[in-house]
C-alpha cells in the first residue's frame, strides 16, 4: 500500500510538471503539442491523481 | 520497494519520450505533411469553413458505411485556414464535393493577404466515388508555395464561386485533404530547415 501511495504521488507531480512544460512549449511554438496531443486529457489525468494523492495524504495524517 | 526506483525512472522517461516524438513530428524530417478534414471531427491543422452565413451549418448524414458530414456553401467567397508546422514548397489539394457542371469552383491559398492576392486554381475533376452515400465528385489542384509567406504559421485558403448566391445554387463539401511537400531533411539543409522551423515559433514573431 505504501508503494502505491508513493507511485500515485509521483505520477501526480510528474504529470503536473509535464503539463506545465508542454503548456509553455505550446505557447512558444503553437501547434507543437496541440497538433498531436490534447492537453486537456492530461489535465483530467492530473485532477484524478491529485484527488488520489489528497485521499492518501489525509489517510496518512489521520492514522 | 527495490522496484520503486525503476518505476520512477519509467514515469519520468514517458513524458520525455512523448515530447521527443512530438518534436520529431513537428520538425517533420520527411518533408511531408497530410491534413485531412472530414467535417465530422475538428482537425487541429484545418479550421472550420467561414464565415457563417456564406456556409451553412455542418450536416451529419447517415450512410450505409456509418456517418458522414457535409457543409454547404451558398455565398462566395468562403475561407479556411491551415496551421502549418513550417514552410512547405508545394501543396496538393484533394476535394470531395457536389455541384452541377456550370457552377464554377476555384480554390487557392493567399499569396499576400495585405494585398489580397490569391493563387486561385480550378478544381480538376478526377473521379466520382461511390464510397459515400450519394457519390462525391473528387477533384484536385496543385499549388506552388515557394513564394507564399504564411500569416504567422497560418496559410489561408479561399474558395471562390462567383455568382453562387445569384444563381441560388450551392456547393456541398464532404472532405478536404491537403498534402504539403518539401525537400526531405539532409545533412546539407539541416540548419536551413531548423531556421525555418524556428521562424514559425511565437518567439520569432515576438522578436521581429
Amino acid at each position: 500500500m505504501h508503494l502505491i501511495k508513493k507511485i500515485t504521488n509521483d505520477i501526480f507531480y510528474i504529470s503536473l510538471i509535464t503539463y506545465a512544460v508542454y503548456f509553455m512549449l505550446e505557447l512558444l511554438k503553437e501547434g507543437l503539442i496541440s497538433n498531436y496531443f490534447d492537453l486537456n486529457l492530461l489535465l483530467i489525468f492530473i485532477i484524478i491523481f491529485a484527488i488520489l494523492t489528497i485521499i492518501f495524504y489525509d489517510k496518512k495524517r489521520t492514522s | 520497494m527495490k522496484y520503486y526506483q525503476y518505476i520512477r525512472i519509467v514515469l519520468i522517461l514517458i513524458p520525455i519520450i512523448i515530447l521527443a516524438v512530438l518534436f520529431y513530428k513537428d520538425f517533420n524530417p520527411a518533408g511531408y505533411l497530410k491534413v485531412d478534414y472530414d467535417f465530422c471531427r475538428e482537425n487541429p491543422f484545418v479550421s472550420k469553413f467561414s464565415p457563417t452565413g456564406r456556409v451553412l451549418e455542418i450536416e451529419k448524414i447517415k450512410t450505409v458505411a456509418g456517418k458522414d458530414c457535409q457543409q454547404k456553401m451558398v455565398v462566395d467567397p468562403v475561407y479556411f485556414d491551415v496551421r502549418l508546422t513550417q514552410k512547405f514548397d508545394q501543396a496538393r489539394l484533394k476535394l470531395w464535393y457536389q455541384k452541377d457542371l456550370v457552377t464554377p469552383l476555384r480554390i487557392g491559398p493567399a499569396i499576400n493577404l495585405s494585398n489580397w492576392q490569391w493563387q486561385l486554381k480550378d478544381i480538376n475533376y478526377l473521379l466520382t466515388t461511390q464510397n459515400f452515400s450519394e457519390g462525391w465528385l473528387v477533384g484536385t489542384a496543385e499549388y506552388d508555395l515557394k513564394n507564399i509567406q504564411p500569416d504567422k504559421n497560418i496559410l489561408r485558403f479561399l474558395i471562390s464561386s462567383p455568382g453562387l448566391d445569384l444563381s441560388a445554387k450551392e456547393i456541398v463539401f464532404g472532405r478536404v485533404a491537403i498534402e504539403f511537400i518539401k525537400e526531405p531533411l539532409t545533412k546539407n539543409n539541416f540548419f536551413e530547415r531548423l531556421k525555418e522551423w524556428i521562424k514559425f515559433s511565437n518567439i520569432y514573431y515576438a522578436l521581429n
